[in-house]
């Protein structure tokens, strides 16, 4: 569903943010990007979901190519950043109906899902507040609905526990394993080794822009010979972290 | 797709009540004043249109009067005497008297009073400027008729008058005054038209000018008010609340986008002033067809144009405050351009009615008072759309291009900070290192150099370019109410003669000296040198936070021989001597005369204001040159370098002047290396701008010669050039400054500056002084 092949990107004047990262996602699993903050997560993220153009490489998404069909990729794919912030004067109800018109879905069909998603993550209550009076658990689950509202085949979710509590943590990759289970490509970027290790079916450790070690967690904890699989990413890091 | 536009349309639209910020309230304070010196100028209107009992047959021809400004003596004798004219003008003509002759509004408004079709206006010395006459000028009092030009049924009385009244006061004159026999016209004539009636009914005309001055105006402050509060929300807001990238991340075209919000915006614009316009139709003359047709589409289209606008500036930047601020100019100078048209109300050119902006102006007020031509009316439109179009596909392509689409992500935010590191880095070694200190200045941030330099270039000619003519305000003013107005004008209307540009200076120039005896604008400079300073001063407390010290005015000092006071005398002491030895020089030579004393009792008050003048003119020019600009130049590009270029600047303040030559260019910068290190050795600026004060003071005031090319009215001495004077040694109309007397002076003063540095160089706390 999404194949990344040889892929650079240099910002302008600046040093080489991605170096020659490949892989791909099949349908049905879910693959980890894991790496410390600044490793290059965030950008190979987001030049698969067509923000931003890779400066050498392919991607392409449903075998369709980011660069040339970016319209038709987004129709495909749904995206979760902590950078998309929920417009804090709207209510749960108005974006979901606003966004359903964006992704121009038929309104009663929008209604259904707003109904099947408000439920999953039991949104309904707040469905008329102000998304400024919400929690931060709250704001997520709103957001990962909305990011879904078109049922896309292919999803990227960028941190997506980022900041939540144990509880609403859980509920969010419970439903991440839902949505493979239903047969969604899911590519997942975390720093957080249990929520890799839980729910990932492969994972590609980073550093400073290239990927260093790429497997199961098992697999990874083999190669480097290490007791756990925390243990297995500092043994990479250690031995691929330049200073610069 | 439809409904994507839509959806953001109604998004864009519902959300632009709920943003306040400063810039939307200086915006809006701006209107507000904008409206309010507005309605002043409608209502000093409205009330010269209500004044007087106005009816309906107040010009019927009984009624009707000639009405004699400043009659001469003569003239009343002249009518008591006059057997053959017309025995209804001694009973219709009514007496008044006026300052200013060419005061049009006045004479309208008195004319009005005494119901009077025509007005003769006599100089008020026109008896005296009789007398005078020789036969070898050509100088005549004038004799202004006026009459109003709407009616013509009154003509033939005008045309009596000027023909057969004058002519034969004329021969009146001449029969009674000992004029020699060649001169046949004792006076000129000439007459002004005065439309004060138009050939519709008073309140027409009162409607036409609110069509034209009110109408149009509360639209477009309307539509550009409520067009940027909604427009900057929109883009920019989206991008300031992080809520852009989810529109960006659903399969909508950008062009979607960019029409989703502008139908927004321009909903949102347009809507208030439809709502106005159902108001307008409560006055009869402006309920036609044509108007509401012509005034409801020219309202969509500018309201369009302003929309696409406002998106274009939100899609420039990043958050609503920038954008306002990007957009605050634009708003500014649409509204200067509503004023513009405000101001031409009939004889419009047709180019301006086809133009966006002009075009919707006069289209408005046009439609209101019935003139309006389609044709004219459609090509705006046209135009504008083809604008809007351009517009938008600009839009759309700034909104394709990468760094717009995402926000800051991790990677880029470590170039950035890298870069910042480096700036913080270079600022700190450039803290650490100035490469000069002079009045213990040192700088607590860089900036480019180019900027910097433009900084220093820019500062003094725009503070001195705002402040100056404020101080021209209240002499204008007075001017204009005060018989010194016929001048004025005079001059005003040669200029306007004027296709060559050495006699246009001149003629400025003479403008210039007008004003120059004027001790309210005396008086009003002298305020203005004082703002001046005080803008310094702000700009090194509040914004440098540095101390005055480093502006040349050190703190107390613990030298008692080096007080502000003793320096400011020492500086008198040195500046009197220059100026004297240039005054000896040119004397010596031969080239200027002393004529004697001048000083009348009269012109004593004009002679202080030129001392409350000098003291600050003086101060304001060391302040911004020697204590501002040069310590802050040296200390970036060392102490020649802030020498030369404050100089250099120095020399090219005095460019615009009467006789600027490349002589003066170069004294100029010599007396300024000597001022610049003059301060630079002594410390500070006292002594440098008492120096300033009185080099300008002595040379106009005391001795009566040209200060960089202007001439003082009140001198204690009269002095003139000699007849075997060259301009070369005497610096002709720019005054000495323009010649070589003061090259020698300055270059002599320089040597012996350098010479005796050591002397002069001083330790501002020590407590022995070095100076003799």
């Amino acid at each position: 569903m999404i194949e990344v092949r040889d892929v650079s990107k240099q910002y302008q004047k600046s040093a080489t943010v991605v170096e020659h990262v490949s892989f791909t996602v099949e349908k049905g699993t879910i693959f980890g990007l894991l790496g410390p903050n600044g490793a290059g997560k965030t950008t190979i993220m987001q030049m698969i979901a067509t923000l931003l153009a890779p400066t050498s490489g392919v991607i392409t998404v449903c075998d369709l190519p980011t660069t040339a069909n970016a319209r038709d990729i987004r129709r495909l794919l749904g995206f979760l950043t902590t950078e998309i912030k929920l417009d804090p004067v709207s209510t749960p109800d108005k974006l979901f109906d606003f966004f359903g018109e964006l992704y121009d879905i038929p309104a009663d069909e929008v209604a259904q899902r707003k109904e099947k998603s408000f439920a999953r993550f039991g949104i309904g209550p707040f469905a008329n507040k102000r998304i400024v009076e919400l929690s931060t658990g709250m704001k997520q689950k709103i957001s990962i609905a909305i990011s879904l509202i078109h049922n896309p085949p292919v999803i990227i979710f960028d941190e997506p526990t980022n900041g939540l509590d144990i509880l609403t943590s859980r509920q969010v990759m419970d439903y991440l394993l839902e949505l493979r289970e239903e047969g969604h490509a899911i590519l997942l970027s975390t720093h957080i080794f249990s929520v890799a290790e839980a729910l990932c079916d492969e994972i590609a450790i980073i550093v400073d822009g290239r990927i260093v070690g790429q497997g199961t967690a098992k697999d990874l904890i083999e190669k480097t010979g290490t007791a756990t699989f925390e243990d297995a990413f500092f043994a990479l890091y250690t031995e691929n972290h330049k200073e610069k | 797709m439809n409904r994507a536009i839509w959806a953001l349309a109604k998004k864009t639209f519902g959300k632009s009540n709920q943003l306040k910020t400063n810039v939307t309230s200086a915006t809006f304070v701006i209107a507000i004043c904008f409206i309010l010196s507005f309605l002043a100028i409608f209502a000093s209107y409205a009330q010269y249109f209500f004044r007087g009992n106005v009816t309906a047959d107040y010009l019927s021809a009984e009624n009707c009067h000639v009405l004699v400004y400043n009659a001469p003596d003569s003239f009343r004798s002249f009518l008591a005497s006059d057997t053959n004219s017309d025995e209804s003008y001694e009973r219709s003509i009514r007496y008044a008297t006026i300052d200013a002759y060419y005061d049009v509004f006045e004479i309208n408004a008195g004319m009005k009073e005494n119901d009077a079709v025509v007005a003769i206006v006599f100089p008020s010395d026109f008896e005296e400027k009789i007398a005078n006459i020789s036969s070898d000028s050509d100088e005549r009092p004038e004799i202004l008729t006026y009459m109003s030009d709407a009616h013509l049924e009154y003509a033939d009385i005008h045309e009596n008058l000027e023909d057969v009244l004058l002519r034969d006061y004329n021969i009146y004159l001449l029969s009674e005054k000992d004029v020699p026999i060649a001169e046949r016209n004792i006076f000129a004539t000439d007459n002004w038209a005065v439309s004060y009636e138009s050939d519709t009914t008073l309140e027409d005309s009162f409607f036409n000018m609110v069509a034209h001055m009110i109408i149009p105006f509360l639209f477009f402050v309307l539509i550009l008010y409520v067009g940027m509060c909604s427009g900057m929300n929109a883009i920019a807001g989206e991008k300031e609340r992080g809520t852009f990238a989810g529109i960006l991340m659903t399969p909508i075209s950008r062009l979607s986008i960019v029409l989703g919000n502008l139908l927004g915006v321009w909903l949102h614009a347009l809507l208030p002033s439809l709502i106005f316009v159902p108001a307008i139709l409560i006055v009869p003359q402006y309920r036609t067809a044509t108007a509401i047709l012509a005034t409801v589409m020219l309202l969509a289209t500018l309201s369009l144009f302003v929309a696409s606008l406002t998106i274009l500036v939100s899609i420039l930047n990043h958050s609503i405050i920038s954008a306002q601020t990007t957009f605050l100019p634009i708003f500014l100078i649409l509204l200067v351009v509503c004023v513009t048209c405000m101001q031409e109300t009939d004889m419009v050119d047709r180019i301006y009615l086809i133009m966006p902006i002009y075009g919707h102006y006069h289209g408005i007020a046009l439609a209101l008072t019935g003139q309006f031509s389609w044709v004219d009316g459609l090509i705006c439109t046209g135009i504008t759309l083809a604008f809007i179009v351009i517009i938008i596909c600009a839009c759309e392509r700034l909104l394709q291009t990468e760094r717009f689409t995402t926000t800051i992500d991790a990677e880029s935010a470590k170039d950035l900070k890298k870069a910042r590191d480096l700036i913080e880095k270079q600022k700190t070694d450039y803290i650490v290192k100035p490469k000069a200190s002079v009045f213990g200045y040192a700088p607590k941030q860089r900036t480019k150099p180019s900027r910097f330099l433009l900084w220093h270039a820019f500062l003094p000619l725009a503070l001195l370019s705002i402040f100056q003519p404020i101080a021209l305000i209240p002499s204008i003013l007075s001017f204009m109410s005060s018989a010194k107005s016929t001048e004025f004008v005079q001059i005003f209307k040669d200029l306007q003669n004027l296709t060559d540009i050495a006699d246009a200076l001149q003629q400025s120039a003479n403008l210039f000296s007008q004003f120059m005896k004027d001790p309210t604008f005396i008086w009003m400079m002298s305020v203005s040198y004082f703002l001046i300073i005080g803008v310094y001063l702000l700009i090194v407390k509040k914004a440098e936070k540095n101390p005055l010290s480093t502006l040349g005015f050190p703190n107390k000092t613990g030298n008692k021989h080096h007080s502000p006071l003793l320096s400011y005398a020492r500086g008198l002491g040195v500046g009197l001597l220059m100026i004297s030895s240039v005054y000896g020089i040119l004397a010596i030579t031969g080239q200027i005369e002393l004529e004697g004393f001048s000083l009348s009792l009269s012109s004593l008050p004009l002679f202080l204001g030129y001392i409350a003048m000098w003291i600050p003119q003086g101060a304001s020019e060391e302040v911004m040159l020697r204590g501002y600009a040069m310590p802050r130049l040296a200390a970036r590009f060392g102490v020649p370098f802030g020498i030369f270029f404050s100089s250099i600047l120095f020399s090219i303040l005095h460019a615009g002047n009467v006789g600027f030559s490349f002589l003066a260019f170069i004294n100029l910068i010599l007396i300024a290396v000597f001022f610049a290190l003059l301060a630079y050795y002594t410390k500070q600026i006292y002594t440098v701008a008492a120096a300033h004060t009185i080099w300008n003071f002595a040379q106009g005031n005391l001795f009566g010669l040209q200060v960089s090319g202007s001439k003082s009215a009140a001198s204690v001495l009269s002095t003139v050039y000699s007849e075997k004077a060259t301009s070369l040694m005497t610096g002709g109309d720019f005054g000495p400054e323009g010649g070589l007397a003061v090259t020698i002076v300055s270059v002599i003063a320089l040597l012996l500056l350098v010479a005796l540095r050591n002397k002069i160089k001083c330790d501002l706390n020590s407590k022995e002084s070095l100076l003799p």
